[in-house]
């Protein structure tokens, strides 16, 4: 039994959701170029032996852009993904273990390939 | 606000006029009822639907009403347009997208882990599904970059004239298929001078 | 979940077709019907308008109808001249009014297919409950906030500041475009929808108004603001030519604007 002016109202704002589009449009703009060179590397590697793509991968001119490229990607995945959750999940529960398994798969993702990509580089 | 007539400052508990400020401020700030929906005397305001008048007469609760009620239908009947095509084209890129980063994870940790499992890797990326796979995550790619650059002229408050609108979304589409077939031609290229 | 199906007491059942009038001149007409009283699912029912006896408009099929084959045909509708935003409705698949939009423009093989504005509760045949989307207009204050002491006269504006009010103030709230949109399908009930956050933006930028901040402040909402995702369909559905995508791009602009 609420008015409906009060269920509109409802919580009020939430006083945030710029910082979370602004983030989406910058990692976004940061995302351009840095998949422009992946793709380029990607290419360059297709077939090759593990000795070439280690030593491609562990140059720094190619390592150091492809973990801001991890870094950018899995920011920009992370806040789409959240973005789909909350339009279509809408049971309270499931929608936060929704949100949680989204951050969980991304740290998981991110931290793979940044360790990967150090292994590659430091040769240990 | 005075050359109003006291009946159209009504305001009942279900019914928002929502044209008249003070009355509408009044009301909701103490709670007051200025008028009871019986002694209104000009139910049919253009913004009130007269139903609604109905159901305050009954005093039944929006909810209860509600719930009797069908819904209209929605993306059973809406008519397929290129715009809203466009538009969950680019949600189902970027969710593939999002799933597609751990092909490119388990290909990095492959690399890290020494010669036997990137060669395993390579040659599950290299056999025909593979090489399908990457072809249509390319595609995948290419599309949701190019809807986003998009988005960002939308951003900017630049594209939203129908021409442009419609063209932005052709140039998307074309591009994103001459672009993958063009990566795709050049990684050959690349192979094969290897 | 949400749900993208019709729940179970909406779903379509087949509906009746109305006698064809003897004439030359015949259109088809399939109009969605629901009657709260007979505890039967909403229908199609076909109906044939004899044209040589009937306005051009689909409104005219739809008064003539109403008048000459079945006056339980529940239906709102005003001005006739797409200035009141009484008769909005699903016409050939679009929302927009049915007293500007013409038989003969209806595309689906000259069959005119009507049904309520979508995915709202249906008070009677093509009339939908618009008591939510009246409450979000409400919510976001559409009238001049001023604290300094009004003048004498009128507020000054210059013409360009007045400028830019066009294309805003012609809004004639007939929902169209807030129905037409899948992300106010799926979270109406958190997401203000266009119509309302179009009226945000005309008291946004009215250089009158002493509550630019106070404004956007109740705007900074990952639902009631950001679940616009630029889908377009409101651009497209609006009857009056107006652009809510455009303007919600524009509060989006004016949110980032006031953080650096």
């Amino acid at each position: 039994m609420r008015t409906p002016l009060g269920q509109v109202r409802g919580l009020g704002a939430a006083k945030a959701g710029t910082e979370h589009f602004w983030l989406q449009r910058m990692t976004a703009v940061a995302n351009l170029p840095l998949t422009i060179f992946f793709v380029g590397v990607v290419a360059a590697l297709a077939g090759s032996s593990h000795a070439g793509a280690t030593a491609m991968l562990g140059a720094p001119w190619i390592a150091i852009p492809m973990l801001l490229l991890t870094v950018s990607v899995v920011v920009h995945m992370r806040i789409g993904m959240q973005v789909i959750i909350e339009d279509y999940v809408h049971d309270e529960l499931l929608k936060l273990l929704a949100l949680m398994a989204n951050t969980f798969f991304a740290v998981v993702v991110g931290l793979s390939c940044a360790f990967a990509l150090l292994k590659i580089s430091f040769g240990v | 606000m005075s050359h109003m007539r006291s009946a159209d400052r009504a305001l009942s508990e279900w019914t928002i006029v929502s044209m008249q400020p003070d009355a509408f401020e009044a009301a909701t700030k103490d709670g007051r009822r200025l008028c009871g929906p019986r002694r209104c005397a000009a139910p049919h305001h253009p913004l009130v639907p007269v139903a609604n008048f109905e159901k305050v007469q009954t005093m039944d609760s929006p909810k209860a009403a509600s719930s009797a009620r069908p819904l209209s239908p929605h993306l059973q009947i809406y008519r397929p347009m290129l715009s809203m095509m466009m538009s969950i084209v680019h949600r189902i890129t970027g969710a593939g997208l999002y799933f597609g980063t751990a092909l490119v994870a388990i290909w990095l940790v492959a690399a890290a882990s020494g010669p036997s499992a990137f060669a395993s890797a390579q040659a599950v990326y290299g056999s025909l599904i593979g090489q399908v796979v990457l072809f249509l995550y390319t595609w995948t790619l290419i599309h949701h970059a190019l809807g986003g650059v998009r988005h960002l002229m939308w951003d900017t408050g630049r594209g939203f004239e129908p021409r442009e609108r419609e063209l932005l979304y052709r140039a998307t589409l074309g591009g994103s298929v001459v672009l993958t077939v063009l990566v795709w031609i050049v990684g050959y290229l690349l192979r094969g001078a290897a | 979940m949400v749900q993208l199906t019709l729940p179970k007491n909406s779903r379509l059942v087949e509906g009746k077709t109305w006698p064809k009038p003897q004439a030359k001149n015949v259109t088809p007409f399939k109009v969605y019907r629901w009657n709260p009283d007979d505890g039967i699912n909403p229908r199609v029912d076909t109906f044939y308008v004899d044209r040589d006896d009937c306005g051009p408009m689909v409104l005219d099929g739809l008064i003539w109808i109403k008048s000459k084959v079945d006056s339980t045909l529940t239906f709102r509708r005003s001005c006739r001249e797409g200035i009141c935003g009484s008769c909005a409705m699903n016409i050939d698949g679009t929302n927009t009014l049915a007293c500007t939009k013409g038989m003969d423009a209806c595309a689906s093989g000259g069959t005119v297919k009507i049904y309520p504005l979508p995915h709202m509760p249906v008070i009677k045949d093509l009339v939908p409950d618009l008591t939510q989307f009246y409450a979000q207009h409400a919510s976001v204050e559409p009238w001049l906030k001023t604290d300094t002491r009004a003048p004498g006269t009128e507020w000054k504006q210059s013409r360009d500041d007045r400028e830019k009010l066009d294309g805003l103030y012609e809004c004639i709230l007939c929902a169209c475009c807030s129905t037409s949109c899948p992300s106010y399908w799926w979270n109406g009930d958190r997401y203000l929808g266009p119509a309302a956050l179009l009226q945000a933006y005309r008291w946004l930028i009215d250089s009158r108004d002493e509550a630019t901040g106070h404004r956007l402040d109740e705007l900074e909402d990952p639902f009631k603001l950001y679940r616009c995702h630029t889908i377009m369909n409101c651009a497209k559905a609006c009857p009056k030519g107006l652009n809510p995508a455009k303007a919600i791009a524009e509060i989006k602009a004016m949110m980032v604007a006031r953080q650096f």
